[in-house]
Formats: structure tokens, C-alpha cells, sequence
């Protein structure tokens, strides 16, 4: 700061003392201003907030500088001053420091000197001390801020709702809120400091197992809660970054979260219960429906028909007629059939609701499997199935119907949207290119080629759809309801493979899919 | 002659059921229908009859119930018990084998089929 915007109040009764002081400080550039006492000092002060430095006589009429000193400070200003005492009243000098002078200068022969350099030295240290009390009242703040922010999550975690306990790196438990007392019936605050590897009784045990796993994948676990409840518990490891990102992030500990799952689990029923009894529901007068219309077709080709003329046109063409008419029936109402297994059978793979099979099983035999069983549809038709299955397959981890069921749904598509020509059905091991292998599994890839009406570009992302029927389905649309090859899709992707479409308008389709084989140290070679 | 139970709460199924098996009643099998589970289990114990045809989904007992009761009931154990699920998810026919049931047919079922079964279970 120049020294010109410095501004001095300079306090003597005696006016030589006054013009002296004034002449000494504005030869170093200083601005000054005067008062002839305390009082008028006082009133400069809290009239101007720029004084930067008061310079005062300590014997003044109506005010003197200790009282000056003291009322500076009850007014809150904290302007440093500087008391001239005589060299004869040290103890003065003392009485003005005890009461907040910054320094004190002696009237004295070097009172030229010595006031210049303690008018520097004040402003010095004046600035230090603002300087200080910035720091200090900046940290206050901080520390008010982080004790805001700390007891804010403090708050939070233990107003959540969701059970939450925290170890350190040594297994002990750190942190448990309220919620996860409430859902174990226990008191949170007797929790800490527990050791989770020691082991631990009642329905905390999985929670204290499942956090000693440790592993970087988050684990899950459902398990009992207090009163008949049931949650859900998720833990992870906690790493905390360090500023150097060359060096890994640091294990601090685990965490596991609980969360009541009772109520999702009770609507999860009812949604279930409400699946089977509309099934239910529909089945009964279904069957009814079918059953009868079987029961009179027999009872009309063995008892009635018989009976009637044989050379009369008319009937013939009423007999026929009454034939077309009851299969129509019979076959709508096995496609509800079928319709109404397929969105149970989705929603229940949507929902996770079913329960799958694991067995070793050979692909060779599954597809001889779903042939066999379309054999009469393609015979009916005029259509050939052409084998190219590679010999020594892998054995794969499957549920052997379900993949039946992908490959009849496929083969039955093929069929339904060929009309002359042969279907080509092929099994290999996956060539890299278009699967490659991923955590120690191979793929085996199951291809089915028909010289049909092919789906156009825009259209083949579609089909995998719920409902979705392409091409121009309202002149021409196909049997069935578009749920089969979503529920291909579902069957595919939980086995681990992959299904899609290749395919040209008017050319043919090539439907996919591929199925992951565990790798044997001798096969690995050709993959 | 043997007897046959039919137990269903819908009066269309019993009708088809009856019809489906009318060829055997011409033979001389008698049948004998019912609409509900507790009353099934009372005939069952009373007239022992060769075959039951049994609803699962029932008011009151349902099908798995009678069926449990009959195969843990060592004096009716012996009655073929055919049941009928509309459910053809495997868990609910494990459900059934558990409760013991000889065989099932889920609904829709085909009238020809019940009868060449019963036939079968008849040696008729
Ligand atoms: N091989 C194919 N060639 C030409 N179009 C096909 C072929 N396979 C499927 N599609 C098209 O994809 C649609 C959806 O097939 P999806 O199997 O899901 O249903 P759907 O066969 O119509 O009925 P569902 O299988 O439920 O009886 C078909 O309606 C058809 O438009
Ligand atoms: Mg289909």
C-alpha cells in the first residue's frame, strides 16, 4: 500500500506537539488528520472508517489517550494506537499497553526517528493481526462448515431407512444406525466395536459372514428380519482414493446395506397369485370350450354323419363345411392355449420366477430332440431339414427343455414362413470372430437357415420383441402371438449366449444363437 | 365293476369329464361325481373307487390336500388318483408328486386322451 493512502489521526492537546508529528509522518507520505483531544478523536474515528492508525498524547484535557484507547475498543473499532508519553511516565507507557496500545513512543530527542519506525512497525503488525483474525475466523468457519456437513450425514444416516454397518480394514464394526437395531432387534450402540470375523449369534450372523467376504464384487443375501420381516442385504468393500493416483486405492473396511423387502416381496406374491388364478380362470372355460367341441366332433363323425345321405351334394358340402368349421374352433382355441402359456411363461422368466436346470447335456441331442418333434409339421408341409452338425461338440451346462424349446420355436418360424425348399440346421463351435471367448467359456453357435420371406433390415431388431409381428401383417399376418422369439431371447440370455438375426427381404433368414461351453484343457486349442 | 370319482367345482368340467368317459359307463363303470374336495375325500373312503379324477384348484380342499390325505391313509392309499392342474409350470408337478398323485393331465386335456388313460388304468 503507498503510503499517501495511509491515513494517520495524529491526537495532542499541545499544537506544537501536533504540527511537529504532522510535518515528521506527512515527510514520509503519510495522510494525517488531527484532533485536539480524546473526545474529537473519538468522534473522527467513528465518523471515518479509513483511519488507518491513531497516534496519540496520553495527558489531554476532556479525553485522555487511555480513555480514548477504551472507548475505541467499546465501539468495536479496532484501529491500532500509538501512545506519546513523556519520558518521565513509563509506567504510563505500561498502563497504555495493558489497555490495548499497539506500541508506545517516547518524547524524546529521537522522537524523528522512533515515531517513523514505530508507526511502521504498528501498521506491520496491525496487518498481521487482521491478517490473523481473517485465518482464524476463516477456519472457524470451516470447521462450523464441516461440523454442518458432518452432522448433517450423521443425520442422514441415521434417519435412513436402510440398515447400514461399516467395518474397518480389521473387521470391527464402526458404524450402525438405528435402522439396522430396529430391523435386528438389537441396540445399534452395542454393536460397535464388535468383531465381525469372531462370528456372532442370532440373525445378524449372515450379515456378519457375508461382510468378512470381502470381495470386490457386491454380494446379496436375503435374510430374516426382526418380526417375520424380510431384507435384503447388499456389502461391499470400501476403498478410498489417494491423492496420488499412481498408488491403488486404500481398503478401509466393509460396508453392508439392509433394506426391508417385506412389502416388494408381499406384492411380488400377489401379482403371482394373480397370474395363476387369471390362468386358472381362462384354462377352465378353455377347456370347456375345446373339450366340447372335441366331444361333438367325435360324436358327429361316429354317430350323426354316418347316418346321413351319402349322394346328396348339399350335405356333403354341410358335412365338410361343419369339419373346416370345428377345426377352426379347435385350433383358435389351442392358439389361446398356447397364447396363454407364452405371456405366463415370460412373465414368469421376466420375474426371475423360474426355476432353471443345470445338467450337462449334449447339443447333438437337443437338436435331434426339437427335430423330431416338428418331423410331422415339415412332412405336412413339403419342406426338408438338412443337418450339418459338427461332430464332437462340447458338452454344454443347460436346461435341456428350455434350449428345446429355443430350437423348436426357431424351427417352427422357419417353417411357418417357408413354403418350398429345405431348412438348414447347423451346429459349430464359434469361430472367434463373431463371439469371442469371455471368462473361460467357449461358445458353441446354432444356426437355422430358411430359404423364406426374409424380414427386412428395419424389421430385425423387432422381432425380438413382446407382440411384434413384421412385414405387412395386415394383409397377410402369420399364426401366432410374436411371443416366440422373446421368449427364445430370455431362454438364450440366461444361459449366457446370444441370439440374433441375419437375414434378406424375399431371400431367407439365418436365425442365430450361442450357448457358452466350459473350455477343457484339450479343447481350448481350436477356439 | 370299477368306479370312477370325478371331482371338479366347475359343472362344465364335470359334464366333459362324464361325457368323456360315457363309453366306459356303457361298459358298465359306474361314476360318481362330486364338486368339492371334502366330500371327494368321504366317497373315496367310503366307495374306495379305482380312479379319481381330481381339480386341483378347489374352494375349501383343494386337489393336493385330498391327495395327500388318500396316499397317507394306508386303508385308501391304492386309489389311482389322476390329477388335473391347469398349472404346467414343473414346480406345481413337483408340488403334485410330493402330495403323491400317480399321474397328471393339465387342462386344456383332450376328452380321447382321458379315455384311452382310464382305459389303460382299467386294463379295460
Ligand atoms: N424365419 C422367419 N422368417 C421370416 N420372418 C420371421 C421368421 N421368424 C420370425 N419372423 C418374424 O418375426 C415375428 C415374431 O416371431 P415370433 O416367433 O416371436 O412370433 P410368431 O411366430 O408370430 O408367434 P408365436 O411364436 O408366438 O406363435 C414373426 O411374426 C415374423 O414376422
Ligand atoms: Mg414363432
Amino acid at each position: 500500500m503507498n503510503n499517501t493512502e495511509i491515513k494517520i489521526l495524529v491526537v495532542d492537546d499541545d499544537p506544537f506537539v501536533r504540527d511537529m508529528l504532522t510535518m515528521i509522518l506527512e515527510g514520509s507520505g503519510y495522510t494525517i488528520v488531527t484532533a485536539e483531544n480524546g473526545l474529537e478523536a473519538l468522534k473522527m474515528c467513528i465518523a471515518d472508517s479509513d483511519i488507518d492508525l491513531i497516534v496519540s498524547d496520553v495527558n489531554m484535557p476532556v479525553m485522555d489517550g487511555i480513555q480514548l484507547i477504551k472507548e475505541i475498543r467499546n465501539y468495536g473499532l479496532d484501529v491500532p494506537i500509538i501512545m506519546v508519553t513523556g519520558v518521565s511516565s513509563i509506567s504510563v507507557a505500561v498502563d497504555a499497553l495493558s489497555s490495548g496500545a499497539i506500541d508506545y513512543v517516547l518524547k524524546d530527542e529521537g522522537i524523528e526517528e522512533t515515531i517513523i519506525i514505530t508507526v511502521k512497525r504498528a501498521l506491520a503488525k496491525h496487518q498481521i493481526e487482521l491478517q490473523n483474525k481473517q485465518l482464524i475466523a476463516d477456519l472457524a468457519a470451516k470447521t462450523t462448515e464441516q461440523e454442518y456437513t458432518l452432522s448433517n450425514l450423521t443425520a442422514i444416516i441415521s434417519n435412513m431407512p436402510n440398515g447400514l454397518l461399516v467395518t474397518n480394514a480389521q473387521s470391527s464394526i464402526t458404524l450402525a444406525n438405528p435402522a439396522i437395531g430396529r430391523m435386528f432387534g438389537v441396540n445399534e450402540a452395542d454393536l460397535l466395536g464388535k468383531d465381525c470375523q469372531s462370528g456372532f449369534a442370532g440373525k445378524l450372523a449372515p450379515l456378519f459372514e457375508m461382510i468378512c467376504v470381502q470381495s470386490d464384487e457386491p454380494v446379496a443375501i436375503q435374510m430374516e428380519l426382526d418380526g417375520g420381516r424380510l431384507g435384503s442385504a447388499v456389502a461391499a468393500v470400501i476403498r478410498k482414493k489417494q491423492k496420488n493416483s499412481e498408488i491403488p486405492d486404500e481398503f478401509i473396511g466393509n460396508l453392508v446395506i439392509v433394506r426391508d423387502v417385506t412389502l416388494e416381496k408381499e406384492i411380488e406374491r400377489m401379482k403371482d397369485d394373480f397370474l395363476s388364478t387369471v390362468s386358472h380362470e381362462l384354462r377352465t372355460p378353455l377347456t370347456s370350450v375345446l373339450g366340447f367341441t372335441k366331444v361333438i366332433r367325435k360324436k358327429l363323425e361316429e354317430v350323426i354323419f354316418p347316418q346321413l345321405p351319402s349322394d346328396d351334394a348339399k350335405t356333403d358340402r354341410t358335412v365338410q363345411q361343419i369339419n373346416e368349421n370345428i377345426g377352426i374352433i379347435i385350433s383358435e382355441g389351442e392358439r389361446l392355449t398356447t397364447l396363454i402359456n407364452d405371456v405366463l411363461d415370460l412373465s414368469k422368466m421376466e420375474a426371475g420366477k423360474v426355476e432353471w436346470k443345470q445338467e450337462p447335456a449334449l447339443i447333438q441331442e437337443i437338436m435331434e430332440q426339437a427335430i423330431a418333434a416338428t418331423t410331422s409339421l415339415f412332412e405336412n408341409k413339403g419342406v426338408t431339414i438338412v443337418k450339418d452338425i459338427v461332430v464332437d461338440l462340447p458338452c454344454i451346462s443347460c436346461d435341456r427343455d428350455r434350449i428345446v424349446q429355443v430350437v423348436i420355436n426357431l424351427l417352427s418360424n422357419a417353417l411357418k414362413f417357408t413354403d418350398k425348399g429345405s431348412i438348414a440346421v447347423m451346429v459349430r463351435r464359434s469361430t472367434g470372430n463373431d463371439c469371442p471367448a469371455e471368462n473361460g467359456h467357449g461358445f458353441i453357435v446354432v444356426s437355422i437357415v430358411d430359404p423364406g420371406i426374409g424380414i427386412a433390415g428395419k424389421d430385425q431388431e423387432n422381432v425380438f420383441e413382446k407382440f411384434k409381428q413384421v412385414g405387412d401383417t395386415l394383409t397377410d399376418r402369420p399364426k401366432g402371438s410374436g411371443l416366440g422369439l422373446p421368449i427364445c431371447k430370455q431362454i438364450v440370455e440366461y444361459h449366457g449366449g446370444k441370439i440374433w438375426v441375419e437375414s434378406e427381404l424375399g431371400k431367407g433368414s439365418t436365425f442365430c444363437f450361442t450357448l457358452p461351453h466350459i473350455l477343457t484343457a484339450g479343447m481350448s486349442k481350436y477356439e | 365293476m370299477p368306479k370312477i370319482l370325478i371331482v371338479d367345482d366347475d359343472p362344465c368340467i364335470r359334464i366333459l369329464l362324464k361325457q368323456s368317459l360315457e363309453e366306459l359307463e356303457d361298459e358298465g363303470v359306474e361314476l360318481i361325481i362330486t364338486d368339492n374336495g371334502e366330500s371327494a375325500l368321504d366317497i373315496i373312503k367310503r366307495e374306495i373307487p379305482d380312479v379319481v379324477f381330481l381339480d386341483v384348484m378347489m374352494p375349501k380342499m383343494n386337489g393336493f390336500d385330498v391327495c395327500n390325505a388318500v396316499k397317507n391313509d394306508p386303508a385308501i392309499s391304492n386309489v389311482f388318483i389322476v390329477l388335473l392342474t391347469v398349472m404346467s409350470q414343473k414346480v406345481d408337478k413337483l408340488r403334485g408328486k410330493a402330495a403323491g398323485a400317480d399321474i397328471y393331465i393339465t387342462k386344456p386335456f383332450n376328452p380321447d386322451e382321458v379315455l384311452d388313460v382310464t382305459r389303460k388304468i382299467l386294463g379295460m
